[in-house]
């Protein structure tokens, strides 16, 4: 019943979106998902904001369109100039008045997946140039402000944490599918054979280690338990992180990132090991 | 007009006659009943004292923690947190009269400081109750009325943060129960 609800909702979202006059997809998204955002020029409604694409592109349907956004962030290659625009962020034409445009979100904008599906994207198409017939339009070649909020899809990874965004006084939960994992060293796992490495981060270079790798599978407190006899192959460790690091770090440390990977006993990485990593919110 | 129809209508008359006779009946026997009945005596007091019934010791009996930024605001039970065999959970103890709270920590983070006062939104009518310390002020969404007669208390506690722009991003939503100890 609970999995047609969620099929009916992700459904229904999905139908809104095509609706709307700018929306991404796959939707609900995953946080490594590379989506693709679509802008319907024909959905957007001219003199709100100061626009007139729409009807720019009536008479010029052939002049391209570009991307312009500032949220969650400018996009790493820049917008460009207003008059303009980065070649980098033209759009695809993939139907009348329909665009589009594929990308990495947390690379594309330079974020982690925390701000992005906190602020969700906000944009606007534009002629590569927004000034482009100023004198015979009522506007300029540009959509109004569209903001286009993110619907965070259920994880299914080989790492899922709860909640997905989180404060370093959360109780936070990591949950390990030893089914997914591709190192046979550390596959098929005992019920009593998994831990969990894990590291605060103030920085890349700034960071406490709760204990070494060799130490991890001998640490009670990094013991990941199995979920339960209807989930074969997952385990979860759950604990407060500003809490589980008390006496670790110092009063000037600012915990930003978790970093974490699992380990059995006997066993470490001889190479890079595959560290995860979560921010935890940015509060002032 | 036909021969008819009129004879039709006659019928109808009558039977319309009968049907008001027997509405006049059933009113009459209604009133003659209702002033037979007992006129109430004493006072039916006032609505439940909202203040009272929070008055007194509650200790944590579970914990579920939801996601509101989950497509389907997944819950996790992490009452194994709170209630721990071999120790007391933490109980708070409400004041009706000086309007004070005391907090009597046991295991799990405590998210409810170490006491002050604490007051509702309406004392009728509560939907939040408050509680001040003496650094912070928790804000606590009621689960149900609680009145004198009932043993079970529920809260809920929002976990947010506004970042440098403004913006509230709630992380977390904490759902507390409590039992009422007698003592």
């Amino acid at each position: 019943m609970k999995r047609t609800s969620l099929s009916i909702t992700f459904f229904l979202a999905a139908l809104l979106g095509l609706s709307q006059a700018a929306y991404v997809q796959p939707s609900p998204t995953g946080k490594n998902d590379t989506i693709t955002l679509y802008i319907n020029v024909a959905l957007t409604t001219d003199g709100s904001n100061n626009n007139a694409l729409n009807a720019i592109l009536n008479d010029h349907p052939d002049d391209s369109v570009y991307l312009w956004s500032w949220q969650p962030a400018e996009p790493t290659v820049g917008n460009g100039q207003w008059e303009n625009s980065n070649q980098a962020l033209k759009m695809n034409k993939i139907g009348d008045k329909l665009y589009s445009i594929r990308f990495k979100p947390t690379s594309f904008y330079g974020v982690d997946a925390t701000s992005f599906f906190t602020k969700g994207i906000s944009c606007l198409a534009k002629l590569k140039n927004g000034k482009e017939y100023e004198d015979s339009y009522p506007g300029e070649a540009k959509t109004e402000d569209l903001k286009i909020n993110i619907i965070p899809r259920l994880c299914d990874e080989l790492y899922c944490i709860f909640p997905e965004i989180a404060k370093t006084d959360d109780y936070l939960s990591i949950t390990y599918d030893n089914n997914q994992e591709t190192n046979a060293s550390m596959q098929n796992l005992g019920d009593d054979d998994c831990y969990l490495f894990i590291r605060a981060e103030q920085s890349v270079f700034v960071g406490v280690n709760y204990t070494t790798p060799e130490l991890t599978t001998s640490t009670p407190a990094l013991k990941m338990r199995p979920v339960g006899p209807d989930k074969p192959g997952f385990f979860r460790i759950t604990f407060i992180p500003e809490d589980i690091f008390e006496g670790l770090l110092s009063e000037t440390f600012d915990f930003k990132t978790l970093k974490f990977y699992a380990l059995k006993p006997g066993f470490v990485y001889t190479s890079a090991p595959p560290f995860q990593s979560f921010t935890f919110l940015d509060c002032d | 007009m036909k021969k008819e129809d009129v004879v039709t209508n006659s019928k109808l008359k009558r039977y319309l006659l009968s049907m008001k006779n027997h509405i006049y009946s059933i009113l009459a026997i209604t009133v003659a009943l209702s002033s037979c009945k007992p006129e109430l005596e004493g006072e039916l007091g006032d609505p439940s004292d909202k203040v009272a019934g929070l008055n007194g010791n509650w200790e944590v009996s579970s914990f579920e923690q939801q996601d509101p930024n989950n497509p389907i605001r997944e819950e996790r039970d992490l009452t194994e947190f709170y209630v721990v065999p071999g120790e007391t959970p933490t109980r708070l103890n409400f004041n009706r009269d000086d309007k004070t709270y005391t907090v009597q920590a046991g295991p799990g983070k405590n998210y409810f400081g170490t006491g002050g006062t604490w007051a509702f939104d309406n004392d009728k009518f509560p939907t939040y109750l408050f509680l001040y310390n003496s650094t912070d002020t928790i804000e606590t969404l009621l689960g149900s009325v609680v009145t004198e007669r009932d043993n079970l208390l529920e809260i809920e506690l929002e976990n947010s943060c506004t970042d440098a722009e403004g913006v509230k991003t709630i992380s977390a939503i904490y759902r507390f129960t409590f039992n009422r100890v007698n003592e």
